[in-house]
């Protein structure tokens, strides 16, 4: 498959660990065929935090569990590639995809709770973890678990260790959820929203904490959030979704000081800052189009100031703006586009 | 048999204690002279005319309607809406509460309160919201005959615990804090969802506990509205659109007939930016951003003074949450309306409010001009909330600036209830209260650290 767009610059020469290829992902319906994501590329080297912006409905959710084999029926791979170390993953049968779940790929999700089973102690779910995915004594297992909750930083870990999940704070819990992500040592974990349900001052340890340990570590991470906050303070890199494609993906500092893309320019602008008073936000019109009624060509012409004849017809692909790469016409290499995107 | 009736008898005397305990700690701090007071100001005070309701004439056109998510049919949104903010249907301010329902004479309009407003210094005008000492306990004790077999005493927590600040009108005041500091319950306080446990409620000079007769107070009560959260839980889903808004209409009876009613509803749905001809559809047909400016336009409906906005963005997405709070913004402009407006989110309240209180564990820590807190935040828990919010331009901040958790409220620690997260606390902090106190910048901190000069502010900040 010739894949023209993808950007290479953190590949660090060697192959990507994690590899996607206009992915399509359909959700068949009574009134037709739903198209959740488009076209969908990107890539993570090992050790790269990559963080996926976008607000609901986005696809972002999506994407993650798309890579992890976790979508909901009757949601299905339509096109498209998933490469994990050069392996294509996206077609494993479910037994295959159930080993490497955990062990190569980990998932944090939301909400802490949903995600620890209420019956059993935090140890015991780590030790089960553990035991399945790597050749361990349960005594070694258990003594492995000790060390990782004193990493996530968990006071007191030898008591901690057979308490229930319901006796710990939301930020304790997370950071639980956090320790059994990481004890099979996988290559990628994909944290979806991660802090979303927890407190301010919380949410900053977490993200710390998250940062830290996929740095020692060596972990990729594809980070899942609607808060720009929390890409900027993460990321390596970014890639910001709309309407189920990505529509601009760059190193995070220039995606965040100079966005190229309209709508991240919308976004950045939307996000109330606190040096300077403004008095009005910049504000996107509109809302995002449902599913079911995705506009012709560029899927953000509607609510885009820029918008000119070509958009409402042609989807645009990945092109290199600037520092960044985003799918716009403005950037479009053939065309002089007036109004320069500003 | 007489075992039990002496326990009985024994769990009653316990609960009478436990109350009367609660209540006399109440009264204690109440007596407390560090317990502030608000502002010095009395109820009758120049109220300052031209502030705050500005009604230009323009108000339609600025309404942020003009733009919005769903294409509005062209036509029928300016008409109905023109007549919907005449401002002669906004009480002039001042009045008193009693005139104020038929005070119909028009404000003068007066183009330059808009920006007037802006100039953002609260101690211009006479507060329209003043709250005094609030308190409120919530029961948590567990169920009478387990807390008699486990031996334990009743149980309180103290949602709110001595709260005091004043809005003027025309002005924004915002309360942040983390989950768990009592600032939702507040917010209930003030609109009466909940009944408080000491302290006053004055609005508009008049003290909401004292309003006698549901004549009077259906007059008080008229002139403030609530904004919620969640705009998927605050609206009926059975209802359409326009009946929803139509509700306080009905229930103030404000309009005489169906044909007003509806074009009043019209109206309404044109000032916060969706068509009229939207009312006839149900909640489930919006988005969020939509069903938010539902929430807005039912809650200006019976066309009040006072608006409480507990986190009515914090449901939204960054795009929708900056259309939202620039329609506040007009509609505050345009209407003169005064906010209590409460969140989480530090830049959106940097971004709303003209003095911000920071809240934790039922008390006020901090209170002061939007831009001072921003610029010198005194309180160690205002540093810290400040480290939380991410800074476009400075990446990888220190990882050790926020330390610990809101701890448990029903068991909050002694003296200073911030302590065991502070840098700067010492063996005062772990024993005594501290109280609010004034500083010289104008500003209120409740820090033992602070008024002894121990919080080195170049080290902090």
């Amino acid at each position: 498959m010739n894949v023209p767009h993808i950007d290479q610059m953190n590949a660090g020469g060697g192959l990507p660990l994690l590899s996607v290829r206009r992915l399509r992902v359909e959700f068949p319906s009574r009134r037709g065929t739903l198209l959740a994501l488009d076209d969908v590329s990107f890539d993570i080297a090992r050790g790269e935090v990559l963080g996926v912006v976008g607000e609901s409905g986005a696809g972002k959710s999506l994407t993650g569990a798309a890579i992890i084999g976790l979508l909901e029926p009757p949601g299905r791979i339509a096109g498209g590639e998933i490469l994990l170390d050069g392996e294509a993953i996206h077609e494993l049968s479910g037994e295959a995809m159930r080993r490497l779940r955990g062990r190569r790929i980990a998932m944090i999700f939301q909400d802490p709770l949903t995600s620890l089973n209420p019956l059993y102690t935090v140890g015991e779910q780590l030790v089960e973890t553990m035991l399945t995915h790597l050749e361990l004594t349960p005594a070694a297992a258990r003594e492995r678990a000790l060390a990782l909750l004193d990493e996530v930083g968990i006071p007191a870990p030898a008591q901690r260790i057979d308490h229930y999940p319901h006796q710990f704070s939301g930020g304790m819990r997370q950071r639980v959820v956090i320790a059994l992500a990481l004890c099979a040592e996988p290559e990628l974990i994909i944290a979806d929203e991660p802090t979303t349900a927890l407190d301010v001052s919380v949410q900053a340890q977490i993200i710390a904490l998250l940062r830290r340990l996929c740095r020692q570590h060596h972990t990729a991470v594809m980070l899942v959030t609607h808060d720009m906050g929390v890409i900027a303070e993460t990321a390596d890199r970014v890639a910001v979704m709309y309407a189920g494609r990505v529509v601009e993906i760059g190193p995070v500092d220039e995606v965040v000081c100079a966005p190229a893309h309209p709508y991240t320019r919308g976004l950045m602008g939307a996000i109330p800052v606190l040096g300077d008073e403004v008095e009005r936000l910049v504000q996107i019109d509109g809302a995002m189009p449902r599913l079911d009624a995705i506009p012709p060509g560029c899927a953000f012409h509607p609510r885009c100031a820029a918008a000119f004849a070509r958009c409402r017809i042609e989807c645009p692909e990945l092109q290199p703006a600037g520092a960044t790469r985003a799918a716009c016409w403005l950037y479009a290499p053939a065309e002089m586009a007036e109004g320069g995107g500003r | 048999m007489s075992i039990i009736e002496r326990a009985l008898a024994k769990a009653k005397q316990q609960d009478r204690a436990a109350v009367e305990d609660a209540e006399g700690l109440v009264h204690r701090a109440q007596a407390d002279p560090g317990a502030d007071v608000g502002p010095a100001r009395g109820p009758g005070d120049a109220p300052d005319v031209g502030e705050g309701t500005a009604l230009p004439a323009t108000a339609t056109a600025t309404a942020p309607g003009a733009r919005d998510e769903t294409p509005r049919d062209a036509g029928p949104a300016g008409e109905p809406q023109g007549r919907e903010l005449a401002p002669a249907q906004l009480p002039a301010p001042g009045l008193a509460p009693t005139g104020a329902e038929d005070a119909m004479a028009s404000a003068p309009a007066a183009p330059a309160a808009a920006a007037a407003r802006r100039v953002r210094d609260p101690g211009a005008a006479a507060p329209l919201l003043r709250v005094e000492d609030l308190r409120c306990a919530f029961d948590v004790s567990r169920p009478w005959l387990e807390r008699l077999l486990a031996r334990e005493p009743r149980r309180w927590l103290r949602a709110v615990d001595g709260v005091s600040f004043a809005i003027p009108r025309g002005r924004t005041f915002a309360l942040v804090g983390e989950s768990g500091c009592g600032k939702s319950t507040v917010a209930r306080l003030i609109v009466g969802l909940h009944e408080p446990s000491a302290g006053r409620v004055v609005f508009d000079g008049r003290d909401l506990a004292e309003v006698r007769g549901s004549a009077e107070r259906q007059k008080l009560r008229r002139r403030s509205q609530m904004i919620f959260q969640d705009p998927y839980a605050s609206l009926n889903p059975r209802w359409r659109v326009e009946r929803i808004i139509a509700e306080p209409i009905r229930v103030f009876g404000l309009e005489k007939d169906d044909a007003a009613i509806r074009a009043r509803v019209a109206g309404l749905l044109g000032q916060v930016g969706l068509s009229p001809a939207d009312g006839a559809k149900y909640p489930h047909e919006f988005s969020g951003g939509q069903r938010q400016r539902i929430c807005i336009a039912r809650a200006l409906a019976n066309r009040p003074e006072f608006l409480v906005c507990d986190e009515p963005t914090s449901a939204l997405d960054v795009s929708v949450q900056a259309q939202i709070l620039n329609l506040m913004r007009d509609l505050q402009d345009a209407l003169g309306l005064t906010f209590l407006f409460i969140s989480h989110d530090l830049a959106v309240v940097r971004h709303m409010a003209d003095e911000i209180g920071v809240m934790y564990l039922g008390r006020i820590v901090e209170i002061a001009t939007s831009r001072r807190l921003f610029e010198r935040p005194r309180h160690p828990y205002t540093r810290m909330l400040l480290a939380t919010i991410p800074d476009f331009s400075r990446r990888g901040r220190a990882d050790d600036a926020v330390r610990g958790e809101v701890p448990n409220p029903i068991t909050p620690p002694t003296g200073c209830t911030f302590h065991p997260r502070c840098p700067l606390a010492d063996a005062r902090c772990r024993q005594e209260v501290p109280a609010l106190r004034e500083l010289d910048d104008g500003g209120r901190v409740a820090c033992h650290a602070v008024e002894e000069g121990r919080d080195n502010l170049e080290a902090g900040s």
